[in-house]
């Protein structure tokens, strides 16, 4: 089947039961994307799929033939970071790091449905992604941070 | 998929079956579908014979064969040379004949021989030349190739050892200014762009993957280990019991090494390892755990420490009389003349409080990986530690290895929290199965796993006795504690005397009595969690602070400063406490919050409280006696001068501690940050440092960085002083150029005089070491727990609501004010404080792990067990009570544990507050509070009058 | 993860014949189930993913003014419809009140319905009503999240959201089989576990839900779904309620989290709501008449005193 991953399409022979985040790590190479749970309890390995976010542990492989898979290494340019990210390092919203591309994705999703989110509204869409770090303070400020960052570039 | 078809293949003995596109060559299958990359990829064309492989024993060129083509054949490639962990003659006559250089050539050319002596075992020189004229070697050694496919036989039982194979050679071979600002985080950009590799990203060609079996029962003796049936599975390499590892018993504490890698005898919890799988893929090797019949005995057990205690209670470790009564751990503390400070009292109070088994359960799950390289015997180990040293020790001492035949890389770790200060089976199975297979083999936790192997928190059960004066000065504290410490010792020795010497540090008393037990129980070990025992204790101190205060109608604040502790006090305990701005976070935290308009203003249903804490800034001695500083670091500085590289086996595993290190010796060398590289944390390359555990890298790395940089200033100043007719005391050194400190024009750049000192000296390189000063505790037994060059001390104000008709809890705002001495990063500083606020707030109001009737957890997942999410994050406000530490590098002490301690109290006592519910048993759940409330109902005590009148409460509820 | 093939559905007579087969299994987001088919709970040889059928994931309200909600709708967009949040708004707190953001986007309407209970010794394997046991190991044990209501044999709780809004809504489920369709009210749709403990709706083998329909006479008025959660996002509901007094009148209650499916009000007590006049005296009195049969187990007892509050404050907005 054809399973396209950061613009990249790939060809993969791939069994009904294998999950995305097993041919994200195993296959492609992109460990990026984080296995913390398995089970869509933590949110470490969430990818957009057309746009959307979704735990990858949770996502059979199978069932994304045809779609867009995005993943932290899709993110940004090899010269310049995305806002998001751009914005994690200054707002030092990352301690060990595990939990990170999990959440900049899922911060992706919710810039891309919510342009410009209160901090309530941050909360909300983010409360699918743990961080044991407690690095939840910080991860607001960036994602707030980088939606208006992100406003200006578009109105510039 | 349509022109996919499957072929069916054996690969170095190993069914396989694969899906593959009519255009796919064997080498892309091997190398991309098998990651079989042994066979190389050089040519395309078969020009060159780097892909040679054996298809039913023929040699042929795997780039010009089609995968389709081969259906039902029978391949080899260079991995399968090895059998059992055993080079194969040709390979071992390839090293000791020196047939090889660089190397890309050499697994197609033994190919091409194996293939000539599978039917030709003794061939003439001519027929060696033959078999290999296919093979292209660029380095050139054919003549020796020829020589060692020659005289294959004579290796074939042969030991590999590193002697020179020709008398000849042997003969021959004799010669033989960024501190104190927020500089984002070295390793931001790898983190955000899924560039770091953790262990488990990591891939060796070849790698096969391990798992554990773990007892199904609590508790019971082993009959039998039949692994018969799994080893048959195709695809299963390697299955190793108990009988199959080395009997050697290990744990953290040297008095007590209790565990073994896979029981022989006996197992105690449920998840105790008792057979260890590798295998071709994970699948495999859980078909394969599924295969292992396991005869059990069952015993009875036990699942609670008080009731473990009783008599005739199942004994855990029934080998040993020392743990008769299953107590492991046994502290009995008296200072001061504590009889006469209760009667000297003019209330004396006294509760029992009950924690929590939390478990740290970092994001990232453990994970290693090991590969023995046979030829040498040697082992290397990545593993996600926080203590690469501890484990390298622990792997020697178990595997009885010498410490310098292994090696040990930590890659970045997501998170530990004291989870991954020890070593685990993992590096042991995964260790042991790479020697047994002659493969690297990888090994990972499962959630379930890593909550089974646990060393979370104690579950501690606490009697605290408090005697004060009418004030609220202390006369004397008696404290007992019970602690669950599970099936086996971890850091459980420490803990039970962390959870007694650690109270008199935040106050001063006269007289203090420590009881602590620590019990053996059926349940997985717990261990060394943040805060390392003293949360519960401290939790249970605040609260009953707060008990005393509304006893005596003092302000809580009041009470905590009449009591707290000065700079520069020996403790009742002897514990040495340098500096102590502890007065100075009271004080500040209450005007910041608004503590004196608030309390018991708030209304019914909301509250405030006040919670204490800190913790020391490393330990004052290691795990294991010896006389190794604690802290070593080695600074390169590179040839041309515009770099440098630090070398420390120091452990950042989320808290910063690269970040920090790197930032002193920028500071101390005088380069900018930037120039700085952290090189990998590898056994190998960096001098040992203790690793992440205690809080222990800012101070003790610290002093380490600072001491090596200092050696290297030494040696450019020693240059530059001649060059600029100065001496080099008169020098320093910032901002890249070194000058004269009296004549600042009198100076020349970083990298000219490193590249001068390079010139006349060669290599720039400078060792630090760092050893804690000798006498910071008493002499009692036990008295080196609690010691620390210097300890942190913080004040934590909470805010929160109540649901008084459902009882649940909302943190609205938390106020932090700590004093951790000179901040190296005020940015991670205050991170290591918001996550420890976080963390806090789930220990106190929503984790708990729950053992159901068979003592196996039943909530081992991240939606039963309830660590805190972004929503149930409160405001935070958290500033530095800035001081100087003396014994700091810098000035600087701990923040990353001590932040966490002070969290429970205060919530609990902002709970209250709110509702007048005492809840002392963790975590305060709305089932407790609610219970709470009933009874204030019963008694007739509305809820909402609770906050307006609690003086009349001298005898408050408790849960 | 047992091997097992994977088919996407290409219309609903594929899915249909498809899910005929020996032990093919409907599949949604998949967000409970292959955490069920990782357990062992559940084995099948194939997956038949529906959310690739034509039309299925359609939120559309029809001529009289119903809502018909497709099987495959995802839950975050049944939370975000305009006229969800208009005309049902507890319906629409009740999907937002569902699992994390990502599983909401992910998750189904019909696997939402279709989930199985996260009863610890059912998803550990231990042996219980649910897999073929004949004894509820939670009566003596971990018991703290189980029913407070309507339990026995086996005491495991539904932990759907919507379910509870759907009930209070009195929606109906369409059920879509090779032999065609049917359509079950939702208070028919969950089965007691005193007639079929082994399992907790009427979806048979080669069943799947095809649709969810809200009547018109549910639409507006006073709305609200509150979930008491001890944790802010992921967590099922300890008890959650929906209560609504339409525009069309009357007043109807479900509460979630107590008892194994949605436990619809009593009706005279919701008749009693309805008909206004309420003081705190007689709320209090009307909620524990609304809990009268409530029997806690050993540790759930705080589940009836958080129902009662749950009510109180339910029917102080109902009545205002």
């Amino acid at each position: 089947m054809r399973l396209t991953v950061n613009g990249q399409p790939y060809d993969l022979a791939i069994a009904g039961h294998e999950s995305l985040v097993a041919i994200l790590r195993g296959r492609l190479g992109l460990t990026g994307t984080k296995v913390a749970c398995g089970r869509g309890e933590c949110g470490a390995c969430t990818v957009l799929i057309d746009g959307k976010p979704a735990y990858a542990c949770l996502t059979l492989a199978a069932a994304c033939e045809g779609a867009a898979v995005s993943t932290i290494e899709g993110l940004g340019a090899a010269e310049r970071l995305h806002a998001l990210q751009q914005a994690f390092i200054a707002h030092d919203a990352l301690q060990c790091g595990f939990c990170t591309p999990g959440q900049i994705m899922a911060a992706a999703a919710l810039l891309a449905q919510t342009p410009r989110p209160t901090e309530a509204e941050v909360r909300h869409g983010m409360s699918g992604n743990l961080c044991r770090c407690g690095a939840y303070p910080k991860i607001v400020r960036a994602v707030l941070d980088a939606a208006q960052r992100l406003e200006a570039a578009r109105g510039a | 998929m349509s022109d996919e078809r499957l072929v069916r293949l054996t690969v170095n003995g190993e069914p396989r079956t694969l899906a593959v596109k009519p255009a796919t060559t064997l080498v892309s299958l091997l190398r991309d579908q098998l990651d079989l990359t042994g066979t190389k990829r050089a040519c395309g064309t078969g020009d060159c014979g780097a892909c040679t492989v054996q298809i039913d024993g023929q040699a042929a060129a795997s780039c010009l064969t089609l995968a389709v083509d081969v259906d039902g054949s029978e391949i080899t490639t260079v991995e399968g040379l090895a059998q059992g962990g055993e080079l194969h003659p040709l390979q071992k006559a390839f090293v000791k004949h020196g047939a090889l250089q660089c190397g890309y050539c050499t697994g197609g050319a033994l190919m091409s021989a194996k293939a000539l002596i599978d039917g030709t075992p003794d061939p003439s020189r001519d027929e060696i030349a033959e078999a290999l004229s296919g093979n292209l070697c660029r380095c050139g050694t054919y003549p020796r190739m020829v020589q060692a496919v020659e005289h294959w036989r004579d290796f074939a039982g042969a030991p590999l050892d590193t002697e020179p194979h020709d008398a000849a050679e042997r003969d021959q071979s004799r010669d033989h200014r960024t501190v104190g600002r927020g500089v984002p985080r070295y390793d931001g950009p790898d983190k955000v762009t899924g560039r770091a590799r953790y262990t488990a990203d990591l891939r060796l060609p070849g790698t096969l993957v391990g798992r554990i079996l773990g007892s199904p029962v609590a508790h019971g003796v082993v009959r039998r280990v039949d692994a018969s049936r799994a080893r048959a599975v195709p695809g299963v390499l390697a299955v190793l019991t108990g009988a199959d590892v080395p009997a050697t018993r290990y744990g953290v504490s040297p008095a007590r090494e209790d565990e073994q890698i896979l029981a022989t005898d006996r197992v105690r919890y449920v998840g105790d390892e008792i057979a260890a799988v590798a295998a071709v893929d994970d699948e495999t090797a859980r078909r394969a755990l599924a295969l292992i019949d396991v005869e059990i005995d069952e015993l009875p057990a036990v699942f609670d420490a008080e009731a473990a205690m009783a008599p005739g209670a199942p004994l855990v470790h029934p080998e040993h009389p020392r743990y008769a009564g299953n107590v492991n751990t046994r502290v009995d503390w008296s200072f001061g003349d504590v009889d006469a400070g209760f009667a000297a009292a003019d209330l004396v109070r006294e509760q029992r409080f009950v924690g929590n088994r939390t478990y740290q359960s970092p994001i990232e799950p453990h994970a290693a990986l090991a590969q023995w390289e046979p030829h040498a015997g040697r082992l290397t180990v990545w593993s996600s530690t926080q203590t690469p040293h501890y484990l390298h020790r622990s792997l020697s001492r178990t595997l009885g290895v010498p410490m310098g035949q292994i090696r040990v890389i930590r890659p970045p770790v997501g998170g530990g929290f004291g989870a991954k200060a020890e070593a685990t089976p993992l590096e042991f199975c995964a260790a042991l199965l790479a020697r047994a297979t002659g493969r690297p083999v990888r090994m990972e936790y499962s959630r379930e796993e890593m909550f089974r192997h646990f060393r979370g928190r104690h579950k501690q059960y606490i009697d605290l006795k408090i005697g004060v004066k009418r004030d609220g000065t202390i006369t004397a504290v008696d404290q007992r504690v019970v602690l669950d410490g599970g099936a086996y010792t971890s850091f459980g020795v420490i803990t039970a005397y962390y959870a007694g010497s650690m109270l008199p540090v935040l106050y001063k008393m006269p007289a203090y009595r420590y009881e602590g037990r620590r019990i053996y129980t059926n349940l997985p070990a717990s261990g060394a969690f943040r805060g390392h025992g003293v949360p519960q204790p401290r939790f249970a101190f605040e609260s009953l602070l707060d008990m005393i205060a509304e006893d005596l109608g003092l302000d809580p604040i009041d009470v905590r400063l009449r009591n707290a502790m000065t700079p520069d006090t020996r403790t009742v305990n002897a514990l040495d406490v340098s500096s102590c701005e502890f007065t100075a976070t009271l004080a500040r935290a209450r005007e910041a919050s608004g503590w004196d308009a608030k309390r018991g203003r708030l209304g019914a249903g909301r509250g405030i409280g006040v919670g204490c804490g800190g913790f020391v800034s490393g330990a004052g001695y290691p795990i294991y006696r010896s006389s190794f500083p604690h802290s070593n670091a080695l600074i390169r500085v590179h040839e041309d001068g515009t770099g440098v590289s630090l070398h420390i086996l120091a452990s950042d595993i989320g808290q910063g501690s690269d970040t920090v290190l790197v930032q002193m010796a920028a500071e101390e060398l005088g380069v900018p940050y930037d120039w700085v590289w952290m090189a990998e944390c590898d056994t190998v390359l960096a001098p040992l440092d203790l690793g992440s555990y205690s809080s222990r890298v800012t101070l003790m790395g610290g002093h380490a960085v600072q001491d090596a940089a200092r050696r290297v200033k030494g040696q450019l100043f020693e240059v530059a002083a001649g060059e600029l007719g100065c001496a080099p005391a008169d020098l320093e050194a910032r901002n890249a150029r070194i000058y004269d400190r009296a004549r600042p024009d009198v100076a020349m750049d970083w990298a000219a005089a490193a590249r001068l000192a390079f010139g006349k000296n060669g290599p720039v390189v400078g060792l630090g070491s760092y050893t804690p000063p000798a006498d910071l505790g008493g002499g009692f037994k036990g008295s080196t727990v609690g010691t620390s060059p210097a300890y942190s001390f913080s004040t934590v104000i909470a805010e929160v609501t109540v649901d008084l008709e459902t009882g649940f809890v909302q943190v609205d705002r938390v106020t932090d004010f700590s004093d951790a001495g000179t901040v190296i990063n005020p940015v991670t500083f205050h991170g290591q404080v918001e996550g420890s606020i976080v963390m806090g707030l789930g220990e106190t109001l929503l984790e708990d792990t729950v053992a159901g009737p068979g003592g196996q957890f039943v909530n081992p997942n991240l939606h039963d067990y309830l660590i805190p999410t972004i929503r149930d994050t409160p405001e935070i406000r958290s500033v530095a009570v800035e001081s100087y530490e003396p014994r700091g590098p810098f000035g600087a002490k701990e923040i990353g544990e001590g932040s966490l301690v002070p969290v429970l109290g205060a919530i609990a006592n902002a709970v209250y507050d709110a509702c007048g519910v005492r809840v002392t048993e963790l975590p305060i759940t709305p089932e407790k509070i609610l219970a709470g409330l009933a009874r204030r109902r019963d008694r007739g005590v509305p809820p909402a009058a609770a906050s307006v009148e609690p003086e009349s409460e001298t005898h408050a509820q408790t849960v | 993860m047992s091997p097992f093939t994977y088919h996407r559905a290409t219309s609903t007579d594929d899915a249909a014949a498809r899910l005929a087969g020996a032990r093919a299994v409907p599949m949604g987001g998949g967000t409970d189930l292959l955490v069920a088919i990782d357990e062992g709970v559940v084995a099948p040889a194939q997956l038949v993913d529906l959310r690739g059928v034509p039309g299925a994931d359609a939120v559309a309200l029809d001529a009289r003014g119903a809502l018909r909600i497709g099987g495959a709708a995802r839950v975050h967009d049944v939370a975000r419809h305009p006229a969800v949040l208009e005309r049902w708004p507890a319906l629409a707190q009740a999907c937002e009140a569902v699992g994390s953001p990502t599983l909401r986007q992910m998750g189904t309407m019909g696997g939402n319905l279709c989930q199985r209970p996260r009863c610890w010794y059912f998803r550990r394997g231990v042996s219980c009503f649910k897999n073929g046991g004949d004894e509820c190991p939670a009566v003596d044990g971990e018991n703290q999240y189980l029913a407070v209501i309507g339990g026995g044999p086996c005491h495991a709780v539904h932990p759907s959201d919507p379910a509870v809004a759907l009930t209070a809504l009195e929606a109906t489920v369409e059920i879509t089989s090779a032999g065609g369709t049917r359509t079950v009210p939702i208070a028919a749709f969950f089965v007691p576990p005193a007639e079929a403990p082994e399992r907790e709706t009427v979806v048979g083998p080669g069943e799947f839900v095809s649709a969810i329909g809200v009547p018109a006479v549910s639409a507006g008025g006073v709305q609200r779904y509150h979930k008491l959660m001890q944790r802010e996002a992921w967590d099922f509901a300890l008890v959650s309620i929906a209560a609504v007094r339409p525009a069309a009148g009357g007043v109807r209650m479900a509460l979630g989290g107590v008892a194994p499916g949605p436990w619809r009000v009593n009706s005279s007590v919701e008749e009693d709501v309805a008909s206004g006049g309420l003081d705190d005296d007689s709320i209090s009195a009307l909620a524990e008449r609304a809990l009268y049969d409530a029997q806690p187990l050993s540790k759930n007892g705080y589940k009836i005193e958080m129902a009662g509050a749950l009510l109180r404050q339910a029917m102080r907005e109902l009545a205002t």
